[in-house]
């Protein structure tokens, strides 16, 4: 009778075991989409949420932004977290696109990322914990905008030899063999700076807007945010996509290339 | 199977065991080298970091996934030969299914250190468990491929069991080594009834199941790319195309492993022709399959011909990949597939040679499937560009070289033919159970 | 004697006359009178009405009214809200249903025109009508996936209990088979 009732006792155990592992795991939510707590993002003490307003009515094409971005955060040539597109649209008229990190609410990259090393904090803003990537690329695979960078080499030499550790908030300096991004300068907006990007353009083209205040500034002037969307026929890139992006262009027909 | 039939087929399959012939030797040196500087194209990566490959912002992912899907379909020539064959009761599969195991076995290890290869902070690969988000396809690949390895070993082992027995009966005591190993592994295999019973019972479960785990591990590397929104990738086709395709290279695989030991060990009074036609036949069928899924997935998404689908079908149709695409579809699908099938002379060599080119062509699909999804603008920019460098190359080749490498020390140590399994397809004349091992029983002599 | 009158009464009359013009022609000073009450409509929110007028009590009618609220993003700054252009009798209204509830303050500005200066004006009000809070887009099907997860959790562990199983079964009958031959159960 050995034979029989072990086998039977096997089964039970790994039935059993098993069962108490799932529920234990069911117990803890099995899909992170926030990281808790673990931002040490020093907020302002408003409850924040980042948008970007773009207006390609003014974008010349400079790329200042993408100049300022890469000095602010000593990135390499190959590293365009704002990255300035011409486009032709379908009548010829050539017009610029600066592409920043959409933040998605709905990021694809946030979803794929096995270790969570890509989280969003409190404000919106989509972060990576570069202790914790593993450089496997896949949210570079799953992002519809080409807007995250892998770091093949090793990031230029650091101009500050006494830099702080780098946190999410403030990647600075990248970590070879992983993946960064724009995050919406948070560093700089827990400071009540407007991010590099922002302040570097010339032609006040790139507005910083919080949805919950419904106000947005590119530094020089300040309007409320869903009107100023709404009068400008605001839209978003690609949002057919379902990624629910917090960056809203506002069209533009190559007005600035044509004058 | 009379007796003299079954002494020779012992005696064939318990050949290669310690035979360390200059032949040996010399495919172990050479193999062995191209595994070496595989490695050191390994090394030098990990010290300088994936820079040294040809990947770049646009395409992020090249060789090492390509190598990994390759491989890992290579596998499946175990799957679909060992366990597909024994429940549906084809006899014919039996002086085929330790190699196709172990094939599988060995694919599978070299596949699955791919993805390994390809982190950009491999020091961090033990952390995933930790962090594990399951959300994550990378996730679900860690454990559908980590079951399907462990899975894969408990298939080949569990036959072997009673093959252990009788090669250590066939070659009395191989060595210092081999006596006690074989022991070890064969747990005192007698062939008892009761034995018989308690194999027979491991052996069809994980018959069973190794099938859904092989459909699940290519599954969740197909849906890697396919819950992307990337053109050519985002598509519903791509869990059963993958499987499809891995079946197909895997018989392939096994064709081509079969055709070259079979000369190598001498086992062409047990594995002839027959069995390569039957091969063929199960080959043209997954093949045909295959046609049939791309043919789905082509004219969907070319009749629509939405934005993102229709710059990569241009592409692999008329554009830059149309070369490649077209040698994958015409010479390394539709003319082995009729050269295999095709009634005629040479049908092992016929069959080889169509092997031959579907696996060549099936690393060519897995390719224009990365890579053109990778290069395609998602955004308004140009297409990428990728041609990969000597490290990619050569830890390609070295891991190519590591599978016949693996193989031939594998049968230098176990059997290279499942002989239990041919007395259970053939039925034996005589009753060879239980088995008396001389000088096995009650401890004799060692 | 009537010569002297004439001239006299000339230059009087002249000198009222260029009197009179220059009175005319002095800017206005303008009042802007601001007040905020809740709107017709609870959904609008609150409607701020102003009255421009001059000095002298007369309506400023066609003066463009801009909004504005002090705000604080990155440094004080005036978000602008609107404007409104006022009517004959200088009344003009402009609805604002405000992001947050709570305390704010509404700044009016009248630009200026001929005859009529610039003008600025204050007022704070307590908002207890806002627009909803903003509510980031919700995954959709998430509860679903979450299920979806535990079931193939489940499935998984269970495949690995039946693989262990597999193995150990088959282990443990061929040994008990061997054992039940009578050969020692140390094989090693």
């Amino acid at each position: 009778m050995a034979g029989p009732v072990s086998r039977r006792q096997l089964l039970i155990g790994s039935g059993l075991g098993a069962s108490a592992v799932v529920a234990a795991a069911a117990g803890m939510s099995p899909i992170r989409f926030e990281a808790a707590a673990e931002s040490q993002h020093v907020h302002d003490e408003k409850p924040r949420q980042w948008a970007m307003v773009i207006d390609l009515r003014k974008c010349d094409g400079c790329k200042k932004c993408t100049e300022a971005c890469q000095t602010e955060h000593e990135l390499p040539q190959s590293f365009e977290w704002i990255k300035v597109f011409q486009v032709q649209d379908k009548q010829g008229q050539l017009y610029n696109m600066p592409r920043p990190c959409f933040q998605c609410e709905n990021a694809p990259c946030l979803k794929v990322c096995p270790v969570a090393a890509t989280f969003r904090v409190a404000d919106g803003v989509v972060l990576v914990d570069q202790d914790k990537c593993i450089g496997c690329r896949m949210c570079m695979a799953a992002c519809p905008y080409g807007a995250r960078y892998f770091n093949y080499n090793e990031p230029p030499a650091p101009t500050h030899p006494f830099q702080m550790k780098a946190t999410p908030e403030h990647p600075v300096p990248q970590q070879k063999g992983t993946v960064g991004k724009c995050m919406f300068c948070v560093h700089r907006t827990a400071e009540g700076q407007l991010p590099a990007c922002v302040e570097a353009c010339g032609m006040e083209a790139i507005w910083l807007g919080d949805l919950v205040e419904d106000v947005a500034t590119n530094g020089h002037d300040t309007v409320r945010l869903s009107q100023f969307l709404k009068d400008n026929d605001a839209f978003r890139y690609k949002e057919d996509l379902g990624t629910a992006p917090r960056v809203y262009y506002i069209a533009g027909h190559g007005q600035l290339l044509d004058a | 199977m009379d007796r003299l039939t079954r002494e020779r087929y012992v005696e064939r399959a318990v050949w290669p065991i310690g035979r360390g012939d200059r032949n040996f030797w010399i495919s172990v040196a050479v193999l062995s080298a191209a595994v070496l500087a595989g490695l050191y194209a390994w090394i030098y990566q990990l010290r300088n970091g994936l820079g040294v490959t040809g990947l770049n912002q646009k395409v992020s992912w090249g060789f090492y996934i390509i190598n990994c899907v390759f491989f890992i379909g290579i596998s499946y020539g175990g799957a679909m030969t060992s366990a597909i064959l024994r429940l549906t009761n084809a006899k014919w599969r039996a002086p085929l299914t330790r190699i196709a195991e172990a094939t599988a076995v060995a694919a599978l290890v070299v596949g699955a250190v791919y993805p390994i290869i390809d982190l950009g902070r491999p020091d961090r690969f033990l952390t995933i468990p930790l962090y594990a988000q399951v959300g994550s396809p990378i996730v679900w690949d860690l454990v559908a491929i980590s079951t399907y390895i462990v899975a894969s070993f408990v298939f080949l082992y569990l036959p072997l069991i009673p093959d252990f027995a009788v090669a250590l009966a066939a070659l009395g005591d191989p060595s210092k080594f081999l006596g006690p190993l074989y022991r070890l592994l064969s747990l005192g295999w007698r062939g008892t009834p009761g034995q018989e019973k308690a194999l027979r019972r491991g052996v069809g479960i994980m018959a069973v199941l190794i099938i859904p785990l092989a459909v699940s591990v290519h599954s969740v590397l197909a849906l890697l790319f396919a819950v992307t929104a990337r053109g050519g990738w985002h598509s519903t086709i791509f869990a059963p195309l993958f499987v499809l395709a891995a079946m197909l290279s895997g018989v392939a695989a096994v064709i081509l492993v079969v055709g070259a030991l079979r000369r190598v060990y001498g086992l062409q009074e047990f594995i002839a022709a027959k069995h390569f036609r039957y091969l063929s036949y199960l080959l043209v069928a997954l093949g045909v399959g295959y046609l049939y899924f791309m043919i789905s997935e082509y004219v969907t998404e070319g009749y629509l011909l939405e934005s993102t689908t229709t710059p990569v079908l241009e592409a692999i149709f008329t554009g830059a990949y149309a070369p490649a695409f077209w040698a994958f579809s015409v010479g390394g699908l539709v003319f082995p597939l009729i050269l295999a099938v095709a009634p005629g002379r040479f049908p092992i060599g016929r069959a080889c040679v169509a092997s031959v080119l579907v696996v060549a062509g099936m690393w060519l699909k897995r390719f224009l499937i990365v890579v053109p999804g990778m290069a395609e603008p998602i955004m308004p920019w140009d297409w990428g560009r990728y041609s990969p460098t000597w490290v990619e190359i050569t830890i390609t080749i070295g891991s190519a070289a590591a599978i016949p490498l693996i193989l031939i020390v594998f049968f230098r140590f176990f059997p290279v033919m499942s002989v239990h399994e041919m007395d259970e397809v053939e039925g034996a004349d005589e009753p060879v159970r239980p088995l008396l091992v001389p000088g096995y029983a009650g401890g004799g002599d060692d | 004697m009537t010569r002297r009158i004439a001239t006299s009464l000339a230059l009087a009359v002249i000198a009222m006359l260029a009197l009179a013009t220059l009175a005319d022609a002095a800017t206005q000073a303008t009042t802007i009178q601001l007040s905020v009450a809740p709107a017709a409509k609870a959904e609008q929110g609150y409607a701020i009405a102003v009255r421009v007028r001059t000095a002298d009590g007369k309506p400023v009618n066609e003066a463009t009214i801009s909004f504005s609220e002090p705000v604080d993003l990155f440094g004080a700054r005036q978000m602008s809200l609107g404007t409104t252009t006022t009517d004959g009798q200088g009344q003009g209204t402009f609805l604002y249903l405000p992001a947050q509830l709570g305390s704010h303050q509404i700044i009016a500005r009248f630009a200026g025109r001929d005859q009529a200066a610039k003008a600025e004006a204050t007022t704070t009000f307590d908002a207890d009508v806002a627009a909803a809070v903003y509510q980031p887009e919700t995954v959709p099907l998430s509860g679903f996936s979450q299920v979806v997860t535990v079931a193939v959790g489940v499935i998984v562990l269970s495949v690995w209990a039946v693989i262990v199983f597999a193995l150990i079964s088959t282990a443990r009958g061929v040994r008990r088979g061997a054992r039940d031959l009578g050969v020692k159960g140390d094989l090693a």
